[in-house]
This record gives structure tokens, C-alpha cells and sequence, in this order.
């Protein structure tokens, strides 16, 4: 009795003939590399040096406060918090979709993932390096930041707060970013195998070799890979939703009304992954044209994911609701205030491109006509990233109308605030087109896996 | 040129059918040392081949709760014992806000210790292999499925072990050579 | 796949068995329930019975109808040899709401009635909550709000049920078609629904207390004992030969139980996230909802809840063994819906019992047998009438093959 086969390979191919996908598979790797291969194409050039500028802002606009001081941003009292956290949660927001797409869609068993999967796991990587520099440069002098950062002894004896949400961000953010970068190198090591295998060039064929850690595709090897890389999926599971949990403690645990509020942990996880999507979506749209990967990230990839940006979309719009019902059910007077001067105060213009930009456009996102158009997706998914950046931006813009009205104080931020941000994104694609340059940006190995005949039918048992 | 010596003798093969009845084969031969080379995971293979499970799990799961309970110990012998600072009115042992950090610890001691036993069980870091000398690492690595025979192995000899893969119905049995310069 | 067997054999015998154990259960708690209801005394105590023995069934209804709703929003096959199961403990939602008329007797309609403290403010804390939100808290508002969201519930019931109860003559692809195209907004009505349902039914018993994560961690206690209900009436159903063996592959049973997993970890990520929140910030408009529940004997069963509903059931479904075994799915299933209970008494009770402490009795367990006897014989019923298996279905082939690898 043979078990039925596979769903998605419901087409074997009649007994007699040759099952062997060969050809596929051999297409598959020359697809992928090819990018890796040839020499950078004058596009490419012209958008590493684009991205290099702003990289370079930054740089500036970073080395401008170590040398200045945080009075070169628009910071001021009660607005202690400004762009610069803004742009960490948005930073650490985009992350969240690359451990999404790799582990949670891993275990649940979503086999489309595997195309985008490589590319958005680089993104989570990069992002969290881009949100880093935030606090870093926030404590003014980073070679001294682990003194402050992480429980090492000092002369004063005294050790860290292990009670503020800020150490435990810490903690989070750092956990994150390395078990990330375990996570996708793990995913990495049969690639860059391949690339080793195919590099023509003596140094090419080295440093892949070396990269690889000498994978050989041993099957004794791929059982304890492939039960290894579950167990990064079951760990990096919980571990995503903890690290924007924690980031939203950051403003929860603290008595400041529109700040303080149960959701924010649910909610700024689905906001995380809401803005992630959106990124992602943002840049394999462009990757895939440019590096002709069409047949590989398809439209019916792109299709899911805006629903996973409709779905997100609406979670955030349930937060936005029951943080407004709530604050008026509350019936706590500097409750309903704060979210009334959110809606309406001198930040409502802020509040309004939130709202627009995360929960009116994506239900476009309902039409499955746009949802399978790159021209009319394009425009939703920029403005979610917009919006989600804005939506970081009002919540910290409900300091400047605190407990206190004689200190009430608009932000205004400085070009030093602009440069951070502008130049953050630099920093960024820099990193991303280095890696699309030098690194298989779709996971091969696990592409092959699932590929038409590439698994046993299933006749035989052990 | 001096007959350079046989390590090994790889079977090649394109259909994963016949891969795992190959293994099936090779494991009731009753071959210790051998091992085959896919470009990706085949799923049944690891009980084509006779495998136990992986000990990673075990090794994960024991990695995280000694981390989760030292992140705990610290804190609270750093918050409560060592320095106490009262601060927001909060116990010097407040479990509560220990949880996060704790919740963290486990996570990373347990993803260290998935990482670094899955690179001793699989022995990462020992790049020479028959497969590169012989040119037939870039089939593993691409699109076919090989199942190599130790010559460490007891059992084997040149002609056995060219007739036990041939016998699995390949088509493409080749010896594996010692690099040149050591036979 | 021998078709020799019939995928529903003759339904008589388990159906008159389930049928006469909910009778019993039905009578024996209404008699319970009746003899509490009478006796003034016990009156006030009844009602908070009530409504922990009705949540609790309902529950399990609408949490069904949510995992109908989102099997056909995700377009599922690995769901659809199991889907009409869910389908099935997603039907008697008529029947809910003409029980939750006596509700309305004894906790709002009453003239003296305290169950909610915003009818009859006998604190200067009640009359403040009256003060700032009257205009949401006030009799007519519930009344309207209850009518509308149980006959949304009720028409979305009668259309996922009936739509697939009308394919299984034939493998009709255009009722699959219209299920999915309604299922995204039944699904952002369920959410506004059930969140404001358990507002006005649960949080306002504390009017002045509120949090905006309520509703999410009512969701997660809805979902989780539909799903422990799905893995237990399906379990049960297959060894009484109703639905055949070979339809269930471990398969689906460690769908269910991985699913069963993430929501108990889901439960202890909300509960937690909400405790230390107001922890934390420790301010008294909102600890008072924590200090209630972790004093006068009741820091004990506030303990307990986290074991019973997060640590032993988690600890459990951590097996992958466990997971892909009928039997100890079963069992961790009743023991979820037993931390279901649990959860609701934990929610509702401290103000009945208040300061005395916690108490159990006729009161609080008439209604709980009652309603567990009510939604028994409801299903005996539906499996007298109808095949419990969505055999119609154009993806059954499809799902009955399903395979993890």
C-alpha cells in the first residue's frame, strides 16, 4: 500500500521514466549564484554608491554626537526620547519579519518561505546592526557602553539594573541578534558549500571553503543539521515575540498615560511584524527584477505576503482601537487626555498618517487584483513602512504633553536627528547589497528539498 | 605513476528511490563506515541508513534551563545579595522583572549550545575530503545523491564494495583516490 | 487506502450514549442549579455560577466557530477531515443564546441585583465607574450589544455549518468558494465581538478596573478550549467508530496538539505580559484587580491557575510523543478545559466570594453541569442528524493524505 504523494508534487511523473530532477536542481544553483558569479553590473555599482552616501551620513551624523553630545539632537525636557528610539524600534521592528519568515513559518510548514526566507533572515541581521547604533550612540561614549550595558565588575562594586526594562533590552536585543546570526548561518553552511564547489577562482574557492566550515552534504551531518535548525526555529519562535515584547516594556512598565497600557506586548509584536513585511516586501520586489528571480520569488510569494500585511494591518488596527476605547473606559483623566492630544494635539498630523498609512491603505491589501500587482502593491507596502516608522514617533511624541503643562515642549528635531535617520537607511542597503553581491539570496538547499521528485515517493521502508 | 591507493568507492546516483534502497542495502550489508552525500536532506534516509536520533535536543533543552537558572542566581544574588539598591519601590528580589532576563539566558545558552553541538556532531571545521580530490563533491553539493564506502572499513575491498553499489542498480560507481603526493 | 470502509458507519449507538450522559449531566445541574436559583440566600452566588458555567460553554462554541472561520480564511486541507468535528461543537449556538436570557434574569434585569456592580453602585467606587462611563455601562447598552453580537454569531453559525452540511451530496467547490469569502470578515467581527463581550460580561463584574489586553487574553482562553474540545470530541468520535481510523493521521493529531502548545504558551506570554505591566507600574486603579486576587486565600488559586493553565499542560505538550498520542491528547485536552474552568472561576469568583475567600458549592457547580449537559446533548443530536465527517468537502482526498514531510 503506497501512502498518497506529496500535495504539492502531485504530478510524478509516470514509472519507467527518469524521476531524477537533475536539470531542475542544476538550474536552481546556477539561478542563485549567477549574481555571485559575474561581475557587479553598473546598476548595482550605482546603488552600492547611493547606499555608501547615506552610509556615510551616517557615519558623520554618528561621530557629530560622540563629539558634540546628545545636545546636537532635538532632545529636550520632557521629550528625553526622540528620533533615536524611534528609529530603534522601527529598526528592531523590521528584523521581526525575517525570524517570522524563517522560523514560525518554518514550523508551521509553510513551504513557500523557502525562496524568501535567505533574504529576509539577512534583513532581520542588518536591521538589528542598523537598530543597534541607536542606543549605542545614545550613551555618548560606546567603547565604555558594556560597563553600563552588561554586569561587569567595577571599581564602584555596584552592579546593573536588573530591574529596568532597558537592561532587559539589552539582554533581548543582544540574545537576538546573535542567535539570528547562528540561525541564518546554519541556513547559510549548504550554500556556501555550493559556492565553494562552483567557484572557478582559487580565492572565491578559500574563503568559501572557509565559510562553509568544510560542509560535505553527509547525511550523518544532515541529520543533526536538520535537527538543529528546527530547534533554532523553536527557539527563535519565543525569542522574536519576547524581543519586541520587551522593547514595548520599555514604555509600558513606566506610569506615562498612552504609554502604559496591557496590549503594548501583543501589540507592538504585530506592529513589528507588520513593518518587517512591508520591508521585506520593499526590497525582494526590487532584488527579485534585478537579479532576474522572477520564477523564483513569484507573484503568488508576493501575494501571501500582502496578506500577512493585511492580517497585521488589522491587528494594529485592533490596538489603535482598544487603546482609545480603553483610555476612555478608563475614565482616568491623563489617560483620555493623552490620547486626545494624540489624535488632535500638535502631533495629530503624525497620528493621521499612522492611521492612513497602517490601517486605511492596507485594505487595498483585500483585492486580490492588487495584492498580485507590483505597481499597485508598491505604493501600500512604501507607505507602511512610513507609517510604522510615524507610528514609533507618536507614541514617543506623547512626552511632550506630560504630567507637568508648564513644561509642555514640542520636538524639534535637528539635522543631526535627519542625518541619523536618512542615513540609517544607508547603512542599511549598504549591508543588504553587499550581501545580495556576495551571498546565496535564496536558501538553495532547502529550495532543492522541497522541489517536484526531489524527495523519495515513499515505496520503500527501512 | 605509482597506483595511487583507494580510500573509498563512491555509487552516484539520480533518483532518491533508489538512494534510499541503496542505503537500505549498504546498512544490512552490515558496512560501519560509510556515509552518503546529498545536496540537501532526504527525507527517510537517516532510517534507510540506520541512524540513531540526534542527541541535539537533549543537549539544547540541558543548555537552556542551566542557562535560564544562572541568569536567575545572578540576578539575584547581584540585585539582592551583593549591592541591594532599592529602587522603585520594588523588592531587591523582584521575580517579575527577572523573568525577561531569565526568559533571554535560556534562549541564548540553549541556541550556543544547539550551534556548537551540531558543529562537533557533524564535525564542521575538517575541510579535506575524498570528494574534493576526487571531483565529485560538486555532484553531492548540486543535484545527484552519493553513497560512499569507507575503505576503513572491514568489510571492504575494491571489488566488493564495486559490486555492492553496482548491485543497488547505479550506474555510476567510481574508486575514491588518496590525494597525490600520499599513496 | 482500502474504500471498502465507509469513512461514517451508523451513528445510533453513540449518539443515544452521549445524548442520555448529557441528559443526566442537564438534569442533575439544572436541579442543582434550580435549588440555588430559589433560595435567596444562594441567589447572588447562583448568578456568578451562571455565568462561569456559561462562559465556559460558550467558549467552546464560538472558539469552534473561529477555528471553522480561520481553517476556511487560510484555505486549510489538512483541517477538512476534522473541520466538520468543530463545525459540530460550533452548532448549539442557538441554543446559547436563549440561555443566556436567564442570565439576564438574575444578574441584570433584577431589580437588586449587585453581579455588576454598575446596575446597583453600593460603593463610592461603583458610583464612580457609573459616573465616567455610564453613557457604555448601562442596561440598555448591554442589552443591545448582547442581542447584536449573538445574532451575528448566530447567523455566522447557521452559515458555516450549513454551507458545508450542504456539500455533502456532492463536492459543490462554489459553497468552499463563498465560505472563504466571508471567513476574513466573520473573523474581524468575531474579534470586535468577543472582545466587547467579554468587557461587558466578564470585566465590568470590576467596573472600575480595566486593561487593554482583556479581550486578547479571553481570546486565548476561547481558542484554546475549542481546540482541546475539537482534539477530545475527535478522539472520542474516532474510537467510538463514528469517524474511521485511518482518516486521522498522527498527522493531524500533532497539528492539533502543536496547536494546542503555541496557545498555552500564547495564555502564559498574555497573563504574564498583563500581571507584570500592572506590577510594575503598581498603580492603584489597576493592582486592585491583583491585590483582590492575592489576598483572603486567593494568591493560592492564583498560583494554581498559572500551573493548571500554563506549567503541567505546557510541560506536556513540550513531547513530541505526546502530541502524536490519541490517548494522552486526549487526556491533556480535558485537563486544558478543566484550566479553562479554572481561569473563569479564577476571573469571576473573587467577587462573589470577595474577602471570605474561595468557595465552592451547589451553586457554583449546578451551572457547570448544567451547561456541560446542555452542549452534550446538543451534539448527540448533531450526530443523530448528520455525518461527522465534512466527506464533501473538494479538498477531503487532499487532507486525508496529509503529511507533515
Amino acid at each position: 500500500m503506497n501512502p498518497p504523494p506529496e500535495l504539492d508534487t502531485p504530478d510524478a511523473p509516470p514509472a519507467g521514466a527518469i524521476r531524477g530532477p537533475q536539470a531542475a536542481l542544476q538550474q536552481l544553483d546556477d539561478d542563485v549564484n549567477a549574481p555571485l558569479e559575474a561581475f557587479p553590473t553598473q546598476r548595482w555599482l550605482k546603488a552600492f554608491g547611493l547606499a555608501k552616501i547615506g552610509a556615510t551620513i551616517f557615519l558623520v551624523c554618528f561621530v557629530w554626537t560622540i563629539a558634540r553630545g546628545i545636545g546636537t539632537w532635538g532632545n529636550n525636557s520632557p521629550v528625553g526620547w526622540g528620533f533615536g528610539i524611534t528609529n530603534f524600534v522601527f529598526w528592531i521592528g523590521i528584523g521581526h519579519a525575517g525570524t517570522l519568515i524563517s522560523a514560525i513559518l518554518y514550523l508551521l510548514r509553510q513551504k513557500w518561505r523557502t525562496s524568501i526566507a535567505r533574504f529576509a533572515e539577512a534583513m532581520t541581521i542588518f536591521a538589528v546592526i542598523v537598530a543597534l547604533q541607536f542606543p549605542m550612540v545614545h550613551t555618548g561614549r560606546p567603547w565604555l557602553a558594556a560597563y553600563w550595558l552588561l554586569p561587569l565588575p567595577n571599581a564602584n562594586g555596584i552592579w546593573v539594573n536588573f530591574r529596568s526594562p532597558l537592561l532587559w533590552d539589552v539582554v533581548a536585543v543582544s540574545t537576538y541578534a546573535l542567535v539570528s546570526l547562528m540561525f541564518w548561518y546554519t541556513g547559510l553552511l549548504p550554500d556556501l558549500a555550493v559556492a565553494r564547489d562552483r567557484a572557478k577562482h582559487r580565492v572565491r574557492k578559500l574563503v568559501y571553503g572557509i565559510l562553509s566550515l568544510g560542509w560535505k552534504g553527509s547525511n550523518r551531518a544532515w541529520q543533526h543539521y536538520e535537527k538543529a535548525y528546527l530547534l533554532f526555529a523553536g527557539l527563535s519562535t519565543p525569542l522574536v515575540l519576547s524581543v519586541h515584547s520587551v522593547v514595548s516594556f520599555d514604555f509600558a512598565v513606566s506610569v506615562v498615560p498612552g504609554w502604559h497600557t496591557t496590549i503594548f506586548p501583543p501589540y507592538f509584536v504585530a506592529g513589528a511584524i507588520f513593518s518587517g513585511f512591508a520591508m521585506v516586501a520593499t526590497c525582494i520586489i526590487v532584488m527579485r527584477k534585478y537579479f532576474k528571480l522572477e520564477h523564483i520569488i513569484t507573484i503568488d510569494h508576493l501575494d501571501v505576503m500582502n496578506r500577512i500585511v493585511l492580517v497585521t494591518s488589522l491587528m494594529v488596527g485592533y490596538a489603535y482601537m482598544m487603546e482609545l476605547f480603553i483610555a476612555w473606559y478608563s475614565g482616568v483623566v491623563a489617560e483620555r487626555f493623552a490620547f486626545m492630544n494624540r489624535a488632535m494635539g500638535s502631533y495629530g498630523w503624525a497620528y493621521a498618517i499612522m492611521v492612513t498609512c497602517n490601517v486605511l491603505l492596507p485594505q487595498l491589501l483585500w483585492f486580490r487584483k492588487i495584492r498580485r500587482s507590483i505597481l499597485l502593491m508598491y505604493p501600500i507596502v512604501i507607505a507602511v513602512n512610513i507609517g510604522m516608522w510615524f507610528e514609533r514617533f507618536v507614541i514617543i511624541m506623547t512626552l511632550s504633553r506630560d504630567h507637568l503643562p508648564s513644561s509642555w515642549h514640542d520636538f524639534h528635531p535637528t539635522w543631526v536627528d535627519y542625518g541619523l535617520l536618512v542615513g540609517s537607511f544607508g547603512l542599511f542597503f549598504t549591508l543588504l547589497l553587499l550581501f545580495c553581491r556576495f551571498l546565496p539570496t535564496v536558501a538553495v538547499a532547502e529550495s532543492k528539498a522541497g522541489m517536484a521528485g526531489a524527495q523519495p515517493t515513499g515505496g520503500h521502508h527501512g | 605513476m605509482a597506483k595511487r591507493e583507494v580510500v573509498g568507492m563512491i555509487g552516484l546516483y539520480d533518483d532518491p528511490d533508489v538512494l534510499i534502497s541503496a542505503a537500505e542495502t549498504v546498512r544490512d550489508a552490515g558496512y560501519k563506515k560509510w556515509d552518503c552525500h546529498t545536496p540537501y536532506p532526504v527525507h527517510g534516509l537517516d532510517d534507510a541508513m540506520g541512524l540513531k536520533p540526534s542527541p541535539v535536543p537533549y543537549v539544547t533543552i540541558t543548555a537552556g534551563l542551566i542557562g535560564g537558572a544562572l541568569g536567575m542566581l545572578m540576578m539575584w544574588w547581584m540585585s539582592a545579595v551583593d549591592y541591594p539598591v532599592r529602587i522603585g519601590g520594588k523588592p531587591y528580589f523582584s521575580w517579575q522583572a527577572f523573568v525577561p532576563i531569565t526568559f533571554e539566558l535560556f534562549v541564548l545558552f540553549a541556541a550556543l549550545a544547539t550551534m556548537g553541538s551540531m558543529i562537533f556532531l557533524t564535525k564542521l571545521g575538517s575541510w579535506a575530503s575524498p570528494l574534493h580530490d576526487n571531483n565529485v563533491m560538486i555532484h553531492v553539493v548540486t543535484n545527484r545523491y552519493g553513497v560512499v564506502l569507507d575503505a576503513a572499513d572491514e568489510q571492504f575491498s575494491e571489488e566488493q564494495a564495486r559490486a555492492l553499489l553496482t548491485g543497488t542498480g547505479c550506474q555510476d560507481v567510481r574508486p575514491l583516490y588518496a590525494p597525490e603526493g600520499e599513496g | 487506502m482500502s474504500d471498502a470502509t465507509s469513512p461514517v458507519p451508523a451513528a445510533a449507538p453513540v449518539a443515544r450514549k452521549v445524548t442520555s450522559i448529557g441528559l443526566g449531566l442537564l438534569a442533575v445541574g439544572g436541579a442543582l442549579s434550580a435549588w440555588a436559583f430559589f433560595d435567596e440566600d444562594l441567589r447572588t452566588r447562583f448568578g456568578f455560577g451562571y455565568m462561569v458555567g456559561f462562559t465556559f460553554a460558550w467558549a467552546i462554541v464560538l472558539g469552534s466557530l473561529f477555528f471553522v472561520a480561520l481553517q476556511h480564511a487560510t484555505a486549510s486541507v489538512w483541517s477538512v477531515v476534522l473541520r466538520r468535528v468543530a463545525e459540530m461543537l460550533a452548532s448549539p449556538m442557538l441554543i446559547l443564546a436563549v440561555l443566556y436570557i436567564p442570565l439576564l434574569l438574575v444578574a441584570l434585569l433584577h431589580p437588586d441585583s449587585t453581579i455588576f456592580p454598575w446596575r446597583n453602585p453600593t460603593s463610592e467606587m461603583a458610583e464612580h465607574a457609573v459616573h465616567v462611563k455610564g453613557s457604555y455601562l448601562n442596561e440598555t447598552g448591554f442589552l443591545v450589544r448582547t442581542a447584536l453580537f449573538f445574532s451575528i454569531w448566530i447567523f455566522f453559525t447557521w452559515f458555516f455549518v450549513r454551507g458545508s452540511l450542504n456539500q455533502d451530496g456532492g463536492r459543490r467547490a462554489d459553497i468552499t468558494e463563498r465560505l472563504r469569502k466571508f471567513s476574513g470578515p466573520f473573523i474581524i467581527l468575531f474579534a470586535f465581538t468577543a472582545t466587547f463581550a467579554s468587557f461587558d460580561w466578564l470585566m465590568s463584574l470590576e467596573p472600575n478596573w480595566f486593561s487593554t489586553i482583556y479581550g486578547v487574553y479571553v481570546f486565548g482562553g476561547i481558542t484554546l478550549s475549542a481546540l482541546a474540545a475539537i482534539t477530545l470530541a475527535l478522539s472520542a468520535l474516532k474510537r467510538s467508530g463514528l469517524i474511521a481510523p485511518e482518516l486521522i493521521r498522527k498527522d493531524h493529531l500533532y497539528s492539533l496538539g502543536g496547536l494546542l502548545f503555541a496557545f498555552t504558551c500564547f495564555w502564559g506570554y498574555i497573563a504574564f505580559s498583563q500581571y507584570m505591566l500592572i506590577w510594575y507600574a503598581n498603580m492603584p486603579e489597576e493592582t486592585i484587580y491583583y491585590t483582590k486576587r492575592l489576598s483572603n486565600g486567593w494568591a493560592g488559586v492564583t498560583v494554581a491557575l498559572a500551573f493548571v493553565r500554563f506549567v503541567i499542560p505546557f510541560l506536556f505538550l513540550l513531547s513530541r510523543q505526546v502530541k502524536t498520542d490519541e490517548r494522552k491528547l486526549g487526556m491533556i485536552s480535558i485537563f486544558i478545559l478543566f484550566g479553562q474552568l479554572f481561569d473563569l472561576y479564577w476571573l469571576v469568583m473573587p467577587n462573589s466570594f470577595g474577602e471570605a475567600g474561595p468557595g465552592f458549592g451547589i451553586p457554583e457547580l449546578g451551572p457547570v453541569l448544567f451547561f456541560c449537559g446542555v452542549l452534550l446533548v446538543a451534539y448527540g443530536r448533531f450526530v443523530r442528524r448528520h455525518p461527522v465527517v465534512a466527506m464533501g468537502d473538494p479538498h477531503f482526498e487532499a487532507s486525508r493524505g496529509f503529511r507533515l514531510h
